[in-house]
């Protein structure tokens, strides 16, 4: 055969492993999404069924309005889209400021930040949570803000494309033309970061929209729980119905693959991004 | 045997074809030089003989056999590349040894062979050293080393002096050219100094846009470049061109400014064309029937004097073996042998034959 | 005096930012060793100094013992698993970069990173399911016996390592591609040209010339390893309907220990731990890193 040939050969066997692949891993989330679909006495089918006999609405109708799921849907969109207002900002201007502003106090601070960012969040969540609790913020969007402020990776990324794309020349012509402080981070830093700030807002909104343990802790009330939390603790309400749950979990689910799939370049920049940080 | 024969090579990319038929041969031991500017599809020739791209037509034939299919390593080629390529990772040793490793030699074996081809290269030192830690230089010996150790029947050189300070490029091709005699393998040299090609090669092919415009040896594209591309590639400083008229009766011919040369030996010459001048073939005059140019600068090497002239509405260089004191805006005769003026036609560029 | 200008902006500017970042991360931190040193049951003003009491009592301590242990098994295996698998995709499918599938393959793998932590687990929590799961389904149906994917102590810690495997493979994979993107193209042809075949290639030029990544990978998902938390409680919990045996976490242990055992300061404690084992490893990681001469 050819070499050409059998290249070609070598390409198309290639192609079927990594199609085989990626269906395999893509099928728990795909049963997941059929379970919804089944009656709760299909669910208890041995052996079961991978796509339901007798497709049926009724999961759905019932999540959508006889369980909270609306209203955890709500708390998580409120809590992502205000984490993420409050990072990219936080992270904007201080980025900006360690970046261009090399004052011995504002190093300080930087390397405060640095010290700090490897610390997951799991290792000092508990005293944070008295504070909250403290301010009677728990059960709250607030309670919730608190954990996710601020993003040390978000300084650090600003900072690190202030550097490289933002000219100190620029800065000084602007000062010189008159321009205030604020003034040139308003008009002449922040349209430079366009594309930084926009893979750090969907790494943020991903970030609060999937934590789990700080919102665990924080909310007690079914009313004020995450769609996380609400997925995780739907069995004391709603027993063993295993499609009702498949369905809530397939409704939780799908905006964020859309949502993914739709935002996909951003998305890989942040996480390429946070990636090459050292 | 080891011959290689291109015939009617095309290469597209996209739809978009970068080379158009490309025909040469190259007999067994020449060293032969690509030369063109850039984008003329030396490189892409010289990897699609390495098998690094497909042959989109067209066959290659090395020692005989056709080897359009045959994948790289089965070639019996080895490449050195611009920037060498250099495993960053391994020693030099080990970068050297790797074709033999993948062959499954055995490590003395792999040992003698590296030991030797670092003799000849003199980098018997660096064995145990990193790419990291070497200098430009050193990194080109041993990417030839690692050539040399796969003892190929053609070696492919892709402009491998470029990335040299113009010193040890000078020192790089004297000893090329003496690992070329030693070793008297086939050898396919791409660049885009023609300095280099006249200086090493055997053979010379001058490409330019996909096309071969002239395959000789040297002196041979020197003396009589069949077209004005070549003309002007080879040889520096370039040659000098001029549009002239004349007409079939008269042995003179008619500069833009009115200005008179004496016509080379050639048969009906009649109407418009365009002459080449070579910089060294002009010289000084006093008299007689020469023309006038106006200096415009003037630098002196201590045995050469190269001038820059105004004549005809153009520059003109002028390469004087000798010392010449003179100031801007002199005007000064010079003159030029007729043998040594070559006719283009001004339309094709190719050459009117004596 | 622009100078001083400038650097009452920079402060002025930062200081909200730091004043949050003091109140949210700073302060809490702090908190955290101090606590591990004293002994406090949420009720009582009183928080008495115990110096390393809590500690070493943590290491006499079973549950928390139990903890760590499954914890590490399930960090170090995730890593095990991830990594290989995740650069020999990578590999795969960079090499089919030019194909028009490539879109396709980097978007389905990373798609389980993207599915939030619950829903996730759910569906593989069915999957496993002993009595209704298509697994144990797929085993009898080829003759075997059903086994007790989430109640058996050792099954179940090898169901979340599956479970987080296939979450971060994802995640390995693009930063994978990344890495392969920015190898030297020229000496892949060279290794071509030496006669290396594609698998040669992978394995005597991607893998030495992706340690970096390999490093940072493998410390990433060794960290958040030791974090988890949300798979441990959905999966193998008996919260739910469909009941599994508890796999007791780090994180699991310590916010057991503090609310529901009304122990602050030896939950501080094993926060301290935790954080330990995250610096050393990122410590090792730096060590390795600058050990190679980076890059």
């Amino acid at each position: 055969m050819s070499a050409k040939a059998r290249v070609r050969r070598t390409n198309f066997m290639l192609d079927i492993a990594l199609f085989i692949i990626c269906i395999l891993l893509l099928t728990p989330l795909i049963l997941l999404i059929a379970n919804g679909f089944k009656t709760p006495q299909e669910m208890l089918v041995w052996p079961p069924t991978l796509f339901p006999k007798d497709p049926t609405l009724q999961n759905f109708q019932k999540v959508f309005t006889e369980t909270p799921l609306l209203r955890w849907m709500f708390n998580s969109f409120a809590f992502a889209i205000l984490s993420t207002v409050a990072i990219v900002s936080t992270s904007a201007l201080a980025g900006y400021i360690i970046g261009k502003f090399p004052f011995r106090s504002v190093n300080v601070i930087f390397v405060l930040f640095l010290a700090t960012a490897i610390i997951p969040f799991e290792v000092y969540m508990i005293p944070l949570y008295f504070q909250v609790k403290a301010l009677g913020f728990l059960n709250s969007i607030g309670g919730l803000l608190v954990g996710y402020l601020v993003m040390s990776f978000g300084i650090f990324l600003i900072r690190q494309n202030v550097i490289a794309s933002i000219p100190d020349e620029l800065l000084e012509a602007a000062r010189i033309d008159g321009g205030g402080e604020l003034w040139i981070f308003w008009h002449v830093v922040l349209p430079l970061l366009r594309g930084p700030l926009a893979a750090l807002a969907v790494l943020a909104f991903f970030q609060a929209w999937t934590a789990f343990a700080w919102p665990i802790v924080v909310t007690t009330r079914k009313t004020s729980f995450t769609i996380e939390v609400g997925l995780a603790n739907f069995q004391s309400a709603y027993t063993i119905d295993l499609s009702l749950l498949s369905a809530a979990s397939a409704a939780v689910m799908v905006p964020s693959v859309i949502a993914f799939v739709l935002l996909r370049r951003n998305f890989v920049e942040g996480i390429a991004a946070s990636g090459m940080k050292e | 045997m080891a011959t290689v024969e291109v015939k009617e090579l095309r290469k597209s990319f996209d739809d978009v074809e970068t080379l158009h038929g490309i025909s040469f041969s190259i007999p067994d031991g020449s060293f032969v030089a690509l030369v063109g500017p850039s984008g003329c599809g030396k490189s892409t020739i010289l990897r699609l003989i390495a098998g690094l791209e497909e042959i989109t037509s067209g066959d290659i034939h090395i020692g005989g056999n056709l080897i359009n299919d045959i994948e790289p390593k089965n070639r019996n080629i080895a490449m050195v590349f611009q920037n060498y390529a250099l495993y960053p990772h391994l020693t030099v040793a080990k970068n050297m040894g790797f074709s033999l490793k993948l062959l499954k030699k055995s490590k003395a074996e792999i040992e003698r062979a590296v030991k030797e081809a670092a003799e000849i290269l003199g980098i018997g030192e660096l064995l145990h050293r990193l790419p990291k830690q070497l200098s430009g230089g050193q990194r080109q010996r041993v990417a030839m080393g690692r050539a040399i150790v796969r003892q190929p029947q053609v070696f492919l050189f892709d402009e491998p002096l470029s990335n040299l300070d113009a010193k040890l490029r000078v020192q790089m091709r004297a000893e090329l050219k003496e690992l070329h005699r030693r070793l008297a393998t086939t050898t396919i040299y791409v660049t885009h100094d023609q300095i280099e090609a006249m200086t090493m090669a055997d053979i010379v092919v001058v490409m330019r846009d996909g096309h071969v415009e002239q395959v000789g040896r040297p002196l041979e594209l020197y003396d009589n470049p069949v077209n004005q591309f070549v003309a002007g590639f080879i040889g520096s400083p370039a040659m000098n061109f001029f549009s002239v008229r004349t007409d079939a009766g008269s042995d003179e011919m008619v500069l833009s400014d009115g200005q008179r040369l004496l016509k080379p030996t050639h048969a009906a010459l009649d109407g418009s064309y365009i002459i080449g001048i070579r910089p060294e073939h002009i010289r000084l005059d006093g008299n007689g029937a020469s023309f006038e140019a106006f200096i415009q600068s003037s630098e002196q090497t201590g045995s050469e004097t190269l001038l820059q002239a105004r004549l005809a509405d153009q520059e003109i260089t002028i390469l004087l073996r000798e010392r010449f004191d003179t100031s801007l805006g002199d005007a000064h005769k010079f003159l030029v042998d007729s043998a040594a003026i070559q006719v283009f036609d001004t339309k094709t560029g190719v050459r009117v034959e004596p | 005096m622009l100078r001083r200008k400038r650097f009452w902006f920079a402060i002025m500017a930062i200081l909200p930012t730091f004043a949050i970042f003091g109140w949210v991360r700073l302060f809490p931190i702090i908190e955290t060793l101090r606590l591990s040193m004293h002994e406090w049951n949420l009720l009582s003003k009183n928080k008495p100094f115990v110096g390393v009491q809590n500690f070493v009592e943590l290491f006499g301590d079973n549950q928390f013992l139990d903890a760590l242990t499954n914890t590490a098994i399930i960090a170090f295996g995730a890593m095990a698993v991830t990594i290989p698998m995740s650069l020999v995709l990578a590999a795969v499918i960079y090499h089919r970069t030019r194909s028009r599938f490539s879109g396709f393959y980097e978007t389905a793998v990373f798609i389980p990173h993207v599915v939030s932590l619950v829903p996730a687990a759910m569906a593989w929590k069915w999957i496993f399911d002993a009595k209704l799961g298509p697994l144990n389904a797929m085993i009898v149906g080829l003759g075997g016996d059903a086994l007790p994917w989430l109640f058996d102590p050792v099954l179940s810690v090898i169901c979340i390592i599956f479970l987080v495997s296939w979450q971060t493979l994802g995640y390995g994979v693009l930063i994978y591609l990344v890495g392969f993107r920015n190898l030297p193209k020229s000496v892949f042809e060279a290794a071509q040209l030496d006669g290396a075949s594609g698998v040669q290639s992978f394995l005597y030029m991607s893998v030495p010339l992706l340690k970096p990544i390999t490093l940072y990978v493998s410390v990433v998902t060794l960290i958040s390893g030791f974090n988890v938390y949300a798979q441990a409680y959905v999966l193998a919990s008996d919260t739910q309907g469909a009941p599994g045996r508890q796999v007791r976490v780090l994180v699991l242990d310590m916010l057991e220990n503090s609310f529901q055992n009304f122990r602050v300061g030896y939950a501080a404690a094993e926060a301290v731990i935790l954080l330990t084992i995250v610096l050393m490893l990122t410590m090792i990681q730096f060590g390795l890193l600058r050990g190679k001469g980076g890059r």
